[in-house]
């Protein structure tokens, strides 16, 4: 399995996972870069990739992403039941995922020069049945 | 199609032109929430008639987005609808909001 972690006393673990290229860059730019962690160094990349980490070399990369192990545990729980073949494909999926919303997002905004009022938002969420919106911390 | 909004003939309108706040509103809230958003093609239909050139560009924004899902008016909701036209006694109104109540009463959604 592409992954090795490490739990940290917060109860985060560090995880190494193949994404392909474009992943990647996706990740690393400005949409993203604040959510996730700093890339693997050089000696760990050939290390991992000695032992097999990078299985599809031409296609993948390695990242280093730190998650908190609840997330973790679930993704493996995932793995277990058989709806993914890796923890890495788990992550891959959520990432891909959370860049076609984002992107969504983004050509909505602007489409319209900016996001809608909040009062706007929070009215529609509310007619919607759905809890107020998170502001960013 | 189960859920979701339904977009009548202003809606498209409104999201297309960037005229309707509440209607990015409902956009991005159905992006983030993973709501679906149905627009009946008959609605679009109407609506792309009304959006003035240039504006094209929104049209692409809304029907790229991944929540959202276009319903054909083909054979077997065409005559729901013209059936539905009928009940209503009024078989000369607009198609375009036949098709959208037809498409909230299947959805249970709410345009």
């Amino acid at each position: 399995m592409s992954l090795s972690e490490a739990t940290n006393p917060v109860r985060h673990a560090e995880v190494l996972v193949t994404l392909r290229p474009g992943l990647i860059a996706a990740v690393a730019g400005d949409l993203l870069r604040p959510k996730f962690g700093r890339l693997v160094s050089g000696h760990a990349r050939r290390h991992w990739r000695g032992v097999r980490l990078l299985s599809s070399a031409m296609s993948s990369e390695l990242e280093s992403v730190n998650l908190p192990t609840e997330l973790l545990d679930e993704a493996r729980e995932a793995v277990r039941r058989g709806e993914v073949d890796s923890v890495a494909d788990y992550v891959a999926e959520a990432v891909r995922r959370r860049l076609t919303k984002d992107r969504a997002l983004t050509q909505v905004t602007e489409l319209f020069g900016g996001p809608p009022p909040e009062d706007v938002l929070a009215m529609v969420r509310q007619r919607a049945g759905l809890p107020p919106h998170r502001t960013a911390s | 199609m189960i859920g979701g909004r339904v977009f009548d003939v202003s809606a498209i309108v409104g999201f297309t032109t960037a005229r309707s706040v509440y209607a990015e509103a409902l956009v991005m809230t159905a992006i983030e929430e993973n709501i679906m958003i149905a627009v009946p093609s008959a609605a679009l239909a109407r609506a792309a008639a009304l959006i003035a050139v240039g504006h094209q560009l929104g049209l692409d924004v809304l029907l790229g987005l991944p929540c959202t899902v276009v319903d054909a008016l083909d054979t077997t909701p065409a005559r729901t609808v013209g059936v539905l036209l009928q009940q209503a006694g009024q078989p000369g109104l607009d198609v375009a909001a036949a098709h959208v109540v037809h498409c909230a009463s299947n959805a249970d959604g709410r345009s």
